[in-house]
């Protein structure tokens, strides 16, 4: 019979035990008898021969093997009735543990899913990108010398952020896309769920409309319907054939527009000698046996000749090559890892919480083990029994922790996506993060931990002599002392956890709130915006697109709730941004390399007071400034203050072309105020407006990149409720343009706030829990203590101690622990926020106010938890306290 | 009780029951009634070890049991050696033999003394 059986069977085995040896002994009375006995003497000698009856059943039982196991589902059953019997003790010990193992398990899987899991590519981990200073685009000619003398890359390929507009499907839509030159597909080795990738011969011009789609625009927009394989999409007013649909989950680029939904080839022709646009995100794939290092040094070379022979363009900045993943989530790994590490402490408190509880509780059972002690209970059976319990603690608490962390993991994701931006969300593989078996395994682990743990201190006092606890009275003060020290220990340990979380969320308060008080430059408040392309109307050049514009904008602006409206090429902080070299009439041109650069953006008039930045010298652009009038440009401060630091800029002339190209000069009309440009962190750069109507590409380009402005509506009440009606008045027009990226200007800071947010807001939680359990933990056992010392109260009232000086005794045996806690954590918390400089804006990790703070919250939290006790220690009546002996 | 009572040698326990199991099925009582039968009561089994010895070797699948009617007219438990158990009282038998035979030879030759 094998073991299982043999376990399994345990009842029947036990029944056929007993069957077997009464059989036995039925046969030695009858023999007995059959020797000559009577009935009685053939019983009395038949049991004197057997011997005792239950110590060979358990000798048989051992002999089964499996008698660990029954004793640990004996330990299981008692612990169970033990949990059953004091459920305030069970709910509030599973209920800390839940949260506590909850938030850890939650944190693990952001963790696991944005750091440990690799990007979901062919080898992710042979893909690299290079780029300019690691981050900036590069130009076409340099992308395609890379690709012709490098020797470290197996393939090359480099993408172009695209939109078009798609009409004659239903409603008008601005779709974002990539364009990717040959190979790139190849390159990242994911094939297309239906139909096919793209052609080499669709790389040449004229032959590249066409397009792969992803699996959400595909599901979004044609239903899943696989016929759309095949057919014309009108995009930008032209038909482009669906070659293929992308499986569910792919995405491209992960660290750039990561939200694009289609792709479409980028030629490569006449783009040879093309080093001034620098538009292209370009990726590698490393050869097999090729180093990131190796890769590095070749790259360097390369762009050092490409430089002396170009420096024109080249020079002033380097090539960086860096891993595809460490680029996508190279800047979030500290913050989620300090943030992993604050919630394994959370749940270090809550283990040393209820260690704290079981301790009470192993006083209170003092006799109990001492019975089981006295009736043979071997020490390592009594250790059984305690981490039985925990251990029964913990898993009740994992398996409702995973409960809570799969909720919480939901929460977070709808959270992340609810204030994300389909460009730049703030946190990266935020759709992928979720529970899998690997947070499982993880919650598995920590369970065994965290039972472990809270069986520690139990099981530390289990060491004590136990036979003397009999002895004691029920109230037995003496043997209490050691275990009343173990539990100020766990509390000191406790406390200086709580001001490490505190002090690091009191740290990310205020960086947060000196990242809010950030000014822009403007106020954005009451602002709508959105943009409106005409790339799919064909008619709309020139003449015709100002028309268009103009009338959108006056429609738009005579909305009620409207106050003012006008339009730009590209939104501060929310928006793309371009740069230009810039030049001032009669100054001496600068070295190569160190051209004066500027933010460069088109604007209708009305745009400045719309956005209320500003206007320090000079005007705004009117409708007067058109092709055939000179020339103008208005300049920020800083740009003014760069280029003619002692006078007036208004009436001076500056020109954005190549000093060895035709200059055009432009005559600065107008100073505005400094403006955030990129993001709210970065200090505004030189900056430059070019007034809509003389600026041709923006007037008359078809491209996709030209053909759009971005709308700017100041409203007098509530902008996301007015969306629908300027979207509704700008159709009224026409109702073929495509209206995208619907926003309120809040919700643009929101997403370059998103972040931070996250990190502050999971942080508070952490600390704020962390605050609460160790106010309860102090409470326990001042608690404990105060019921402890009852008789001594009572004999010191007795004796005349006044209330007040028995409240200031619990007090302060409060206050000593918070004193001792409090040290320690300030030590720990210098050490430990050292890992949050990077996550903070404004504020140092030693900041005085922090430091001053936390101790001072923590204190306050201490002596308030202890005074309750205290409160009760004071109203003890002398007389019932003696009687209690 | 006789006087020449004897404990069993460490060990020689499971041997006496395979070879005793081997002329047949057979209950735990008879086991031990045969044992102390062939060795003309000099050794006696005591159920505390007869019965643990007897699961033991259940469990390690040298001896089966069958539940079946016996002489008394209620059920016994019957056990039998299986081909692992045939095997096993082959060797132990072979063992035994060497080592009576080695410490016979020693106490025939090596003391100076007879008893």
């Amino acid at each position: 019979m094998n073991w299982w059986r043999r376990l399994a069977g345990g009842k029947r085995l036990e029944q056929h035990l007993s069957a077997e040896l009464s059989d036995h002994w039925e046969r030695q009375v009858a023999d007995n008898m059959r020797a000559g006995m009577n009935p009685d003497q053939a019983r009395r000698q038949a049991r004197l021969q057997f011997g005792g009856m239950e110590q060979v059943k358990e000798e048989c039982r051992d002999a089964r093997g499996t008698g660990w196991v029954e004793s640990a589902l004996q330990d299981l059953r008692f612990s169970l009735r033990m949990l059953r019997k004091s459920p305030g003790f069970t709910i509030a010990a599973v209920g800390t543990l839940a949260l506590g193992i909850g938030a850890t398990a939650a944190m693990f899987s952001v963790v696991s899913s944005v750091l440990l899991k690799p990007l979901s590519y062919h080898h992710p981990d042979r893909l690299v990108t290079l780029l300019h200073d690691g981050d900036a685009p590069v130009s076409p000619a340099n992308f395609l010398d890379w690709k012709r003398l490098n020797h470290s890359f197996a393939a090359m390929g480099a993408a172009s952020g695209w939109s078009a507009s798609l009409t004659g499907w239903g409603r008008t839509e601005e779709i974002v896309g990539l364009q990717v030159t040959e190979g790139t597909m190849d390159m990242l080795g994911v094939a297309s769920l239906i139909g096919r990738g793209f052609a080499s011969d669709e790389f040449q011009p004229g032959k590249d409309r066409v397009v792969l789609l992803s699996f959400r625009l595909w599901q979004r927009r044609f239903g899943g319907d696989p016929g759309i394989v095949g057919r014309n999409l009108m995009l930008n007013g032209e038909p482009y054939l669906v070659t293929g649909i992308m499986p569910r989950g792919f995405q491209f680029t992960p660290f750039w527009i990561t939200e694009a939904e289609m792709w479409s080839p980028l030629t490569m022709s006449g783009q040879a000698d093309n080093r001034h646009t620098q538009v292209l995100r370009v990726m590698a794939r490393l050869k097999p046996g090729v180093s990131l290092q190796q890769a590095r040094s070749e790259m360097d070379t390369i762009w050092s000749q490409l430089a002396r022979q170009y420096p024109d363009s080249n020079s002033g900045n380097i090539v960086r090559v860096d891993s595809l993943k460490e680029k996508v989530v190279g800047d979030i790994r500290r913050p989620l890892l300090a943030l992993l590490g604050a919630v394994i402490f959370v749940l270090l408190i809550a283990c040393t919480n209820i260690a704290n509880l079981t301790l009470a509780r192993a006083t209170e059972r003092r006799k109990e083990m001492a019975i089981r002690v006295a009736m043979g209970a071997g020490r390592r059976r009594l250790l059984q029994q305690v981490f039985t319990e925990s251990l029964l603690l913990s898993i009740l608490g994992g398996l409702f922790g995973l409960l809570l962390a799969w909720w919480g993991v939901g929460g977070l994701r709808s959270f992340l996506s609810a204030s994300g931006d389909r460009i730049r969300s703030g946190l990266p593989r935020l759709q992928e993060v979720q529970l899998d078996a690997s947070v499982v395994a993880w919650v598995a682990a920590v369970v065994v931990l965290a039972g472990i743990l809270i069986g520690l201190a139990p099981a530390f006092r289990l060491g004590g002599g136990q036979g003397d606890a009999l002895k004691e009275s029920t109230r037995g003060s003496s043997a209490s002392g050691r275990g009343l020290r173990l539990r100020g220990v766990l509390i000191v340990c406790e406390l200086a956890i709580s001001l490490v979380l505190l002090a690091g969320a009191g740290l990310l308060i205020r960086s947060f709130v000196q990242l809010r008080a950030i000014p822009t430059g403007f106020d954005p408040h009451n602002l709508l915006t959105m943009t409106v392309s005409v790339a799919g109307q064909p008619q709309y050049v020139g003449a015709a697109r100002e028309a268009f514009y103009h009338q959108a904008v006056a429609t738009v602006a005579a909305l009620p709730g409207v106050a003012a409206a006008s339009m730009v090429s590209h939104l501060p902080i929310g928006g793309d941004t371009w740069g230009t070299d810039v030049y001032a009439e009669g100054q001496p041109l600068p070295p190569p390399g160190e051209e004066t650069n500027a933010h460069f953006r088109v604007s209708r008039p009305g745009y400045f007071s719309t956005m209320r930045i500003p206007i320090w010298r000079g005007r705004d652009f009117d409708e007067h400034d058109t092709l055939d009038a000179p020339r103008v440009v208005v300049i920020n401060r800083k740009l003014a203050q760069l280029l003619w630091p002692a006078e007036s800029a208004i009436g001076k002339r500056l020109t954005m072309n190549s000093p060895r190209e035709r200059r055009e000069w432009l005559t600065v009309a107008g100073v505005i105020g400094d403006i955030k440009q990129r993001d709210l962190v970065a200090a505004p750069g030189n900056e430059l407006y070019l007034p809509f109507l003389q600026s041709k590409d923006f007037l008359e380009s078809p491209q996709h990149h030209f053909a759009y402005m971005t709308l700017v509506v100041r409203t007098g009440i509530d902008p996301a409720g007015l969306a629908r009606a300027v979207e509704d008045a700008v159709w009224r027009v026409n109702k073929d343009v495509a209206v995208s990226d619907i926003r309120t200007f809040d919700r643009i800071l929101a997403v370059q706030l998103q972040e931070p947010r996250f990190e502050v807001m999971v942080l508070v939680f952490f600390a704020a829990f962390a605050l609460i359990l160790a106010a309860v933990g102090i409470y326990a056992v001042m608690a404990y203590s105060v019921t402890l010392r009852t008789h001594e109260i009572g004999i010191r009232m007795a004796l005349g101690a006044r209330k007040a000086t028995v409240l200031w005794m619990i007090v302060r045996q409060g206050a000593l622990l918070a004193v001792a806690g409090i040290s320690i954590g300030m030590a720990l918390a210098l050490m430990l926020t050292r890992f949050l400089s990077g996550m903070l804006y404004g504020v140092t990790t030693t900041d005085g106010r922090t430091y001053l703070a936390v101790p001072f919250v923590l204190g306050a939290v201490v002596i308030l938890a202890s005074l309750l006790p205290a409160r009760r220690a004071a109203g003890v009546d002398p007389m019932h306290a003696l009687r209690c002996e | 009780m006789p006087a020449a009572k004897s404990d069993l040698p460490q060990g020689t326990l499971d041997l006496l029951i395979l070879k005793v199991v081997n002329l047949g099925p057979i209950h735990g009582y008879a086991i031990a009634q045969r044992i102390q039968q062939i060795s003309r009561e000099v050794l006696t089994v005591q159920q505390g070890s007869l019965y643990p010895a007897l699961h033991r070797l259940e469990n390690r699948g040298l001896l089966a049991a069958e539940w079946k009617p016996s002489d008394t007219g209620r059920d016994a438990k019957f056990y039998r050696l299986t081909a692992k158990g045939r095997a096993q009282l082959k060797s132990e038998t072979a063992d035994w033999a060497r080592l009576t035979e080695a410490i016979g030879l020693i106490l025939a030759t090596a003391g100076g003394e007879t008893l």
